[in-house]
């Protein structure tokens, strides 16, 4: 195929009513079988937003301003709250937390510049504030202030523990937050790029990798950042930085798949065998045809997610080039073409979700074009094409 | 590919590398150039471990080599050779029960680096005889002391050349301390204000002690008439904090002036001679001056901000009075990274700064200023 629409089973939805914004940076399913996302901005200077879709019956509903919300609205020369990153961890019981995280300008200013005005609260970003949702009420109570002077780019709960964990921007640090004890504890710096992807194992540990792609733990029993002796698929010459841990999700076998940023490769890793996980490139294969070496970064993996047959979909593109949509079935990659609809064409697929039983795939798509999407698919119809 | 299909955020991602960006909106260190080195031999030995090698404090040995200690988890000694067979970092090893250390190192006459611990102990490192190279390295032990005041902590360290012995604070109890590092004993001296006092002491060019006292007030003792004196001298501060002021960082005496940054941010010179002390200002608007050094050339750079923050290199000139605020270090070579937090750094034999970086993970930076057209 060269263009997936052409399957029938994708939907888009557009947000032409709110212009400045102009990404969606997470989307996830909460406990009421409703997908909530974030309308953010990054190009633009706009406070985001929490956003819920209903896939019975498609209806789309803002539900909060994160600027009001958090009480640090938008302001001249001021960075803002401008988006919720891969941060929304729901719970079994119908809250949603997340995190708030900068990185688009401030209104009017070109320039965007975390590390310079780092503390200065006429410039500087004020910081992550830590939200619950109640998504059977909708109210957000606000938790207090993550990370003053740093946005989260990504956050994971352990249900058990009730211990949230994430991780800052620009400083990459690994923070705890104990939501019995509302008590949050900086665990200490991980890395200087990388940091973007992380995934918890049974035991309730975190996982993420440092800048070369070398796999960390934080083990809460014995409060230690573990450096693991396993480090995440790469090309021959790749070094730190880069080829840091992208994404991660739970497969239907319990195992972790992911995929690297620059050297794109998917990967499965078992946390549980053996005292640090066994690691598998799933690329190992194909990657000398994954990488134009004229190019410094191959075609990078997003958003993946499992449908309800255990297949894997994920979008692939080299940087700033048209996505396409990919399934990984049985071993192989299979194309399903770019995510072109007339004036739209994917730029990169955000993060993703299932639900109504993995029948439904939802993709937050930022486009060319600066017009974010949210793209429902119907994983049974597009499987028959597999 | 149209207008259409050009990617709306790829002005934003190549930011940085846009000449307007790096002139108007760069925070990192441009006039001149930074290093680092891994805290381990690259290649060759494994690195002092995260958590473990936050740099508190650094000392030349008279061998030309670097001496630096950490503190976490554990504290280690180490030291680098900047000699270019060398250029690395040996781990001397792991100073025994210690977690914190003092911020300071010192050399002594017979070759000894010493420092304190936060469980009051001393240690040494005799250098003499000790080699790194490819395939062998063999270095001496950490040598433990008992703790000058058993219950304190060392709270500050400096070396005395006209009493040839080690002087120090302990906190809490704010006991002035010496230690022979030939015969090995310690002696007490005086008993300062122990509330607030500044955790560092220099001897000036006539073998006194300087240190401050509660809200920034100085004190001297003096190692030849054994007594403390305590001028009318304070430390500049803004208003309304005098009684939070501390004296946070120094620069070894030189032609009688010692300069000094203090906890509130402020960067003066102490004229030991005249005792006058001249404000100089402050080189970011937040607090702290962790770490200060005076360059081969008379210019004094220092680290400003304070921990959890981003911490500033700077450079002072006593010629011209400018002062400048450099930027926070990045490197891009071996590994991108930048440098948030700072505690100590020093210059090197050939001019060179060395900044020792305090976090869990953690490196030595070597600044390279730019050569001046004479």
């Amino acid at each position: 195929l060269k263009n997936a629409f052409a399957t029938g089973a994708i939907e888009e939805i557009l947000f032409p009513e709110y212009p400045d914004h102009d990404c969606i940076w997470d989307v996830c399913r909460a406990a009421d079988n409703k997908i909530y996302f974030s309308l953010c901005a990054e190009g633009r200077a706009a406070t985001a937003l929490l956003m819920s879709y209903d896939p019975l019956s498609r209806k789309v509903h803002r539900l909060h301003d994160i600027g009001s919300m958090s009480g640090d609205v938008i302001l001249p020369g001021k960075i803002p709250q401008s988006k919720i990153h891969t941060t929304m961890c729901p719970t079994e019981d119908g809250l949603l937390y997340f995190a708030t995280h900068c990185t688009a300008p401030p209104p009017g200013e070109d320039y965007l510049e975390t590390v310079g005005t780092y503390g200065n609260p006429e410039w500087g970003y004020t910081g992550s504030f830590l939200i619950e949702y109640n998504t059977q009420t909708n109210n957000c109570r606000n938790l207090g202030q993550l990370a003053p002077n740093q946005g989260v780019r990504v956050m994971r709960l352990d249900p058990k523990r009730q211990v949230l964990y994430a991780i800052t921007y620009p400083k990459h640090h690994l923070h705890s937050f104990d939501l019995k004890t509302r008590r949050w504890t900086d665990l200490g710096r991980i890395g200087n790029l990388g940091s973007f992807g992380m995934f918890m194992d049974k035991k309730g540990r975190p996982y993420g990798s440092d800048d070369a792609g070398w796999l960390w733990r934080y083990d809460p029993e014995l409060n230690d950042i573990q450096s693991l002796n396993v480090r995440l698929p790469h090309l021959p010459w790749r070094e730190s930085p880069y080829n840091f841990l992208w994404y991660a999700v739970e497969g239907p076998n319990g195992a972790i798949y992911g995929s690297t940023y620059y050297d794109g490769r998917l990967f499965r890793y078992d946390p549980e065998a053996g005292a640090e996980g066994v690691i598998d490139d799933l690329d190992r294969d194909d990657a000398a045809s994954l990488q134009d070496q004229s190019i410094w970064s191959a075609p990078y993996i997003q958003a993946p997610v499992f449908d309800s047959g255990g297949r894997l979909w994920f979008g692939c593109s080299p940087i700033w080039e048209p996505v396409h949509l990919f399934c990984f079935d049985r071993g192989r990659r299979i194309d399903f073409g770019a995510l072109d609809t007339p004036g739209q064409r994917s730029a990169f697929l955000a993060e993703s979700a299932s639900c109504q039983g993995g029948d439904t795939l939802v993709f937050g798509d930022i486009t060319m074009q600066g017009r974010p999407r949210l793209l429902v698919m119907n994983s049974r119809e597009m499987a028959r094409r597999t | 590919m149209s207008d259409q299909d050009e990617f709306h955020l790829k002005k934003s991602e190549i930011m940085q590398a846009t000449s307007g960006f790096r002139a108007n909106a760069m925070a990192h260190v441009i006039e001149g150039s930074m290093a680092i080195r891994e805290l381990n031999f690259r290649g060759v030995s494994p690195t002092i471990p995260a958590g473990e090698c936050a740099i508190k404090a650094l000392v030349t040995g008279s061998d030309g080599r670097v001496y630096g200690v950490t503190s976490g988890r554990r504290a280690h000694l180490f030291a680098y050779d900047p000699h270019p067979v060398a250029d690395h970092v040996i781990d001397l090893g792991v100073i025994p029960d210690a977690t914190g250390v003092c911020g300071q190192l010192v050399r002594t006459h017979n070759g000894l680096i010493a420092g304190g611990t936060a469980d009051g102990r001393l240690f040494s490192y005799a250098a003499e005889g000790d080699f790194s190279l490819l395939w062998k390295n063999e270095h001496n032990k950490i040598r433990l002391h008992s703790a000058p005041v058993p219950g304190n902590s060392v709270h500050a360290l400096c070396y005395s050349k006209s009493a040839r012995r080690v002087f120090g604070l302990t906190t809490p109890g704010g006991a002035l301390f010496s230690w022979d590092p030939e015969a090995g004993r310690f002696e007490s001296h005086a008993t300062l204000q122990p509330d607030h006092l500044s955790p560092l002491i220099v001897e000036d060019d006539n073998g006194q002690l300087w240190g401050a006292e509660r809200s920034g007030h100085l004190f001297i003792y003096d190692v030849n008439t054994r007594k403390v004196e305590r001028p009318d001298l304070r430390l500049p501060s803004a208003a309304g904090v005098d009684y939070m002021n501390g004296w946070d960082s120094a620069t070894s005496c030189h032609n009688g002036i010692i300069f000094g940054g203090t906890i509130g941010g402020y960067l003066f010179s102490l004229n030991t001679l005249t005792r006058k002390i001249q404000t100089y200002g402050k080189p970011i608007s937040g607090p702290r001056i962790r770490a200060i050094t005076r360059g081969s050339d008379g210019t004094i750079f220092g680290l400003a901000g304070k921990p959890g923050d981003v911490t500033h290199l700077f450079r002072f000139m006593p010629s011209s009075g400018e002062m400048r605020d450099l930027g926070v270090p990045l490197v891009s070579y071996p590994k991108i990274w930048t440098g948030y937090e700072f505690d100590a750094m020093l210059t090197g034999r050939n001019g060179e700064i060395l900044l020792g970086e305090s976090d869990r993970i953690s490196h030595l930076f070597i600044y390279y200023p730019p050569i001046r057209s004479l």
